[in-house]
């Protein structure tokens, strides 16, 4: 029986059901354990004139303080781009950016050695805004650009231009396992990290490198954990060095973890962007050019936003052919934390920027937006994307079909715009967006992963690979995988904790791709171990006086069994060959690897064929806002996706509704508060809303669309984890929608997230708040 | 004064736990997680807006029958725990069996990353004590108080309706509920004083044996800082806001916790909590009740008062514009005398009450609408549920036929205390319920309010959204005739 498209739990059901799921505060403290603070700027943009360590040194209870003079390797790191310091000494850049890392017996010692430190600082003008960065001209990296055809021309050619601006908001991840590390000093300078990472390689190499270690000096771990969505890609980093830190000078066992508020203040989020925009377009919605500029917000360091902005240019296009375009990017400079991957990376800016002009043409030409984005779909002849790939298996046509009907979304059009007619109290609105979402690291080493597979005598199984667990189903997953390619009960195999020590230079478990690296990696593996353990169950098998002579490829593996085909009554169990095979000193351990074919990209020229293949969907969404109040509420959703074969559907429909919940709340209510000094005011649930039950409605259907021409990848499955969170954005667009009603075809301009203020404000410009009967 | 205990006894699962010293002043959740090493309950915001630390609580009520609620266990300090019964995740599994709720959210894929999940296993294990079967509304109102990031909550709800198939086990008997109840009950009656000094800092927690104790002990230790539920003392004190050194728990006090009604008004007790006062508000001003469903979470309702969230004083508290509105008085105890304050002169500023240092607010009298009246309660806020108002407001008016005959409007979060609306309430009386009349009245509002922008919202958004919903309510009034 393969496990392969069964609904098998999370490998860690139980243990999450039960509490008993590790994660690194639940381990028990150490002998001798350390805690480890910091202190931060208390500005966001200032020069270190001096510290003085002295008072604080003697408060009881502090083991030490360490300030850059105490780093012994290099201060200095960065994914893409060397330009993060860990501790500052000269300038610092954001608020509460780390000066000294402090080590105290107890929490308290810490915290009175916060408030003993003599900083002096000289206070600078920050930049806290995408407005002042652009003004200044402060910019990291270079302008990007992603071009074809003659915008010109197809300015000229359109009955109607646009131009304006758009706003997307920053997200905060909220995983809700804030950033936390462990290190505990081994022998000689070793090290062991436990890490709250999607990135184990990552943190090895960094803790090293700043330490001042060799990477075969340093081992990070990581069992899981509690939620990542891309805001553990990079920055579980800085509490692993200063836990690290700590350990390397007192060679005392060290913990380091942030509480919500202090992550939520200090670490990077999705970026917001500024965008202008100018498209040109037919009297019956057809995009004809298209040019627009983004701005990133990027914080103080480059960290990975290069690789985002890149992906937001990859997916303006979304599902539309864009004959005539001409995308830039560039990334602002500001004194916030560095702002850093988050579930789509990129491209939900594209992609809502995009879909907000859509809906713009639609609103401006009185028609249904449906009717825009068919029209401007990829299709027979308009299969080539701007940067050059050509779009293939493109179901999007029939996958929208489908959802159309599903849904009932014309009967559900007019009675909408019915109710708006008549309703004094509320407006209602409808949207369908799609999403087709490359999958890939657009930077194309990081497309490898590699797993370990052992066989154990007793016929068990043990599986590691780069790729780690943050709730998506990796591990499940890969337990699937590896039991079906032995035919073998998925209890009779374990996912193992992801360690720097069983798997070298592993890609961060991004871009949806974990699946797709780590599980084409564990086939590998297993292939190699099959192939020994055929060509000695052929052996076994074979019946010389039957006339079956031994033949490797006619063993079969099935149901926990192994028999030669020609003669299927002769069998022996799996595990009564694995110990035989040992005792016949065949190898049972494997490594396996995996390099995705056939992509590339060239940055210089911005063409290329970056991803393996796309995944695609579609969610229509309708919504109810009180006209007087500005309040949303999400009435009904209904979501159809390609994901290929899926391995885990239950693991799959989970990716789905989490996703498009997450878009959700970034394209309707999540929204980031900074004050004047650059200090984020929404740092903790109180104040920083994602969605909550109550706020998703009980119509919430999720469907898969069958796609057997995708013959690609891994069981020929698809990534599943980023495209769904864009599907939020039809929340958005469906806002836009019921504003239209009231607004009429002057547009209905609103930004990103569309909070009760923004609609409110939105509506208020024409006099519609207030408007009586 | 009773006698004098200098130590707190509770229960956590089966085991009997007994602290003194300054373990008394841990939140539930360290407590459980560091000096038990009960790590099934998570803590991810210390505030009580995330429920990843939901445990379920077993208090004796005023028969001394204990009652099972859940409260979050970051913003429960162990001082507060005297004769109380603490189930934890790990109390579901003391027969190594799974319980059904386990089984359920396995089944249908409802935890992912599993850090929320303990917490919603433990809401939807309360929910199996209380309720034999559950629809998806009440299963989305049980597990308001609990986020969770990854599953969009679809996969929880699937796997909460699938427990209306199953048959429950005996939880509570499995945990010796009864004998617990035994050995609490024998111990009430005491006051509890943990004192010792910390770093040359002296701390005292106490926990009067009833209410004349408290008004004594009260007179005694005139700086203790009054704790009721803790919902909001516990964040001040956990994001390092409060530092109280000396605290008196007074949630247990009975006496106070009564619930009345008469033909003319509702009479709350000061320790009776929103989820009491809730349900009882159901039938008399069901418009109470509706702003109290979006009151917060279940957890926050069973552990917050009526009398906490008055002596908090915050302007934008959700229950306040309608005791304003309805002219609510408030009975003030002393060890030797008791007063009666109205509510609408109660506060002086932000935050200043017209409360003496010996004094215990000991309950709300408020009065019921009139029978010819109208009454009409909204909270605006960023998210429908579990969040602070942006703003807030109660309309009030005493009809004569189609005339206003008095009017009474407060609004919260547009000042530093909830306002009275007064020129907008002198200019409605005599006039009728119209959206001419209403237009006016809004642009009264806004020079009567002086509202600041903050993070959950503009002072042009709340302005507006003032005048907007008293023309609401007028468009509202229109579409009912």
């Amino acid at each position: 029986m393969a496990s392969n498209g069964v609904y098998i739990p999370h490998e860690s059901a139980k243990g999450h059901v039960t509490g008993q799921a590790h994660y690194i505060d639940d381990l028990p403290r150490l002998h001798a354990e350390l805690y480890v603070g910091y202190l931060g700027s208390p500005v966001a943009h200032g020069k270190i004139l001096s510290i003085n360590l002295d008072k604080a040194k003697k408060i009881p209870g502090v083991v030490g303080i360490y300030t850059h003079k105490d780093i012994q390797g290099e201060n200095l790191f960065g994914p893409i781009i060397k330009d993060e310091k860990f501790l500052a000494y000269d300038v610092t850049h954001f608020l509460s950016e780390p000066i000294c890392v402090i080590a105290g017996e107890y929490p308290e010692a810490i915290e009175k050695a916060k408030a003993a430190i003599e900083l002096e600082i000289e206070e600078l003008e920050p930049i806290l805004s995408i407005d002042k960065a652009i003004e200044k001209q402060k910019f990291i990296g270079k302008k990007i650009k992603i071009e074809r055809g003659d915008t010109s021309a197809g300015f000229a050619a359109s009955d109607h231009i646009l131009e304006g601006s758009f706003i997307t908001g920053g997200q905060e991840q909220f995983y809700l396992e804030s950033q936390i590390a462990f290190a505990i000093p081994q022998e000689e300078n070793d090290l062991l990290i436990y890490s709250s990472t999607q990135n184990p390689t990552e943190i090895q190499k960094v803790v090293a490198e700043v330490l001042g270690l060799g990477h075969h000096e340093v081992v990070c771990i990581c069992k899981r954990m509690g939620g990542a969505f891309g805001g553990k890609e990079t920055q579980g980093v800085h509490v692993a060095l200063m836990a690290a830190l700590v350990a390397q000078k007192t060679r005392r066992p060290a913990r380091c973890g942030y509480d919500k508020d202090t992550d939520m203040k200090v670490t990077g989020k999705r970026h917001p962007y500024k965008s202008f925009y100018k498209m040109g377009y037919s009297q019956d919605g057809e995009i004809l050019a298209l040019e627009i500029d983004y701005y990133s917000d990027g914080g103080c360091t480059a960290d990975l936003s290069p690789s985002v902005l890149s992906r937001t240019l990859m997916h303006t296009d979304n599902a539309y052919f864009l004959p005539n375009i001409r995308t830039t990017g560039q990334i602002c400079y500001t004194n916030f934390p560095s702002n850093t991957a988050f579930r789509g990376f990129g491209g939900p800016q594209g992609v809502a920027a995009i879909e907000n002009l859509i809906e713009e043409i639609a609103i401006r030409l009185g028609k249904d937006s449906l009717e825009i984005r068919k029209k401007n779909l990829y299709g027979p002849g308009r299969e080539t994307t701007p940067y050059g790939q050509i779009v293939r298996n493109n179901i999007l046509p029939n996958l929208i079909e489908r959802l159309v009907t599903e849904s009932d979304y014309h009967a559900r059009l007019a009675e909408i715009q019915e109710y708006n007619r008549s309703s004094k109290l509320n407006l209602k609105g409808i949207a369908l967006t799609p999403v087709k979402f490359g999958i890939s690291f657009t930077t194309k080493f990081l497309n490898q992963g590699n797993a370990l597979v052992n066989i154990y005598t007793d016929g068990t199984v043990q599986v590691s690979s780069g790729g780690t667990e943050m709730g998506q189903g990796l591990y499940t997953k890969l337990r699937q995988i590896v039991a079906d390619q032995f035919a073998i009960p998925v209890e009779d195999v374990k996912v193992m904790a992801t360690s720097t020590e069983k798997n070298n230079n592993a890609s961060p478990t991004a871009a949806s791709a974990g699946t797709d690296l780590n599980g084409n990696a564990a086939v590998n593996a297993c292939e190699k171990i099959r192939e020994r353990l055929a060509g000695f169950a052929a052996t076994l098998l074979a019946d010389q006086a039957a006339g079956i002579s031994p033949e490797a490829a006619e063993v079969c593996f099935d149901d926990a069994q192994v028999f030669d085909r020609r003669l299927p009554d002769k069998k022996i169990s799996f595990k009564e060959l694995v110990i035989k095979a040992y005792k016949e000193r065949i190898s049972l351990g494997e490594r396996g690897f995996y390099a995705t074919p056939g992509i590339d990209f060239n940055n210089d020229t911005g063409k290329g064929n970056p991803f393996y293949y796309f995944t695609n969907g579609a969610a229509v969404t309708e919504v109810l806002i009180d006209r007087f109040t500005g309040e949303l509420k999400l009435e009904k959703i209904d979501v159809l996706m390609d994901i290929g074969n899926s391995i885990n559907p239950g693991i799959d429909h989970g990716q789905i509704t989490g996703g498009v919940v997450q878009g959700l709340g970034w394209a309707t209510n999540e929204a980031l508060t900074y004050n004047e000094k650059g200090e984020l005011l929404s740092h903790s649930p109180t104040t920083y809303k994602i969605p909550g039950i109550k706020d998703i409605p009980l119509h919430f259907n999720v469907n898969f669309f069958d796609n057997p021409e995708h013959q690609i990848n891994v069981l020929r499955s698809k990534a599943v984890a980023e495209p769904p969170l864009m599907l939020g954005i039809s929340a958005f667009c469906a806002v836009k929608n019921a504003l239209s009603s009231v607004l009429g075809t002057s547009g209905a301009n609103i930004n990103l997230p569309a909070t009760g203020e923004e609609i409110l404000m939105a509506l208020q410009k024409t006099g519609v708040a207030k408007m009586q009967s | 004064m009773n006698n004098l205990r200098n130590e707190i006894v509770f229960f956590i699962n089966k085991e009997k736990v007994v602290v003194a010293g300054e373990d008394a002043f841990l939140p539930l959740s360290s407590f459980l997680r560091y000096r038990k090493n009960l790590t099934g309950t998570k803590v991810v915001c210390s505030e009580g807006d995330c429920g990843a630390c939901t445990v379920i609580l077993g208090w004796l009520d005023e028969n001394r029958k204990i009652h099972y609620t859940m409260v979050d266990s970051c913003i429960q300090f162990v001082f507060q725990l005297d004769l109380c019964h603490v189930i934890t995740v790990e109390g579901l599994n003391l027969n190594n069996e799974l319980h059904p709720v386990q089984n359920s959210m396995i089944r249908h894929f409802g935890s992912q990353c599993g850090f929320c999940t303990p917490g919603i296993v433990m809401a939807l294990t309360d929910l199996t004590l209380k309720q034999k079967s559950f629809n998806a509304p009440e299963i989305q109102e049980k597990l308001t108080g609990n986020l969770c990031r990854c599953t969009g909550y679809e996969p929880i709800v699937k796997a909460s309706l699938a427990l209306n198939d199953e048959s429950m086990p005996d939880l509570l008997s499995s945990l010796d509920s009864a004998e617990i109840e035994k050995q609490l009950q024998q111990l009430a009656d005491s006051n509890v004083i943990i004192e010792f000094t910390q770093n040359g800092e002296k701390k005292t927690a106490i926990k009067p044996a009833n209410l004349a104790d408290a008004l004594t002990l009260k007179a005694k230790y005139p700086q203790v800082r009054l704790v009721a539920g803790a919902t909001d003392f516990g964040v001040q004190t956990n994001k390092g806001r409060a530092k109280d050194k000396n605290v008196m728990f007074i949630a247990h006090l009975h006496e106070i916790g009564y619930l009345k009604k008469n033909a003319e008004q509702l009479e709350f007790g000061a320790t009776a909590n929103w989820s009491r006062i809730r349900d009882f508000c159901r039938s008399e001003i069901p418009q109470f009740s509706e702003i109290l469903d979006i009151f917060a979470a279940e957890q926050i309702r069973n552990a917050a008062t009526i009398g906490g969230n008055i002596a908090n004083g915050s302007p934008i508290a959700d229950s306040l514009p309608v005791l304003f509105a309805l002219n609510a008085s408030l009975k003030l105890l002393s060890e030797s005398s008791e007063r009666i304050v109205p509510i609408n002169s109660f506060y002086r500023g932000y935050k200043q009450l017209d409360l003496q240092q010996n004094e215990i607010i000991g309950g709300v009298i408020l009065p019921l609408p009139v029978k010819n009246s109208v009454l009409r309660l909204f909270k605006v806020s960023r998210r429908k549920d579990l969040d602070i108002s942006t703003v807030t407001m109660a309309i009030y008016l005493e009809m004569d036929g189609n005339k206003i005959q008095s009017a009474a409007i407060a609004a919260g979060g547009v000042g530093p205390v909830v306002l009275r609306l007064h020129s907008v309430e002198k200019f409605l009386v005599d006039r009728t319920i119209e959206p001419s009349v209403f237009e006016e009245a809004a642009r009264l509002a806004a020079e009567e309010i002086s509202p600041i922008s903050d993070v959950r919202g503009s002072k042009e958004y709340r302005t507006l959204l003032i005048q907007n919903l008293l023309q609401k309510f007028s468009l509202e009034r229109e579409a009912l005739v």
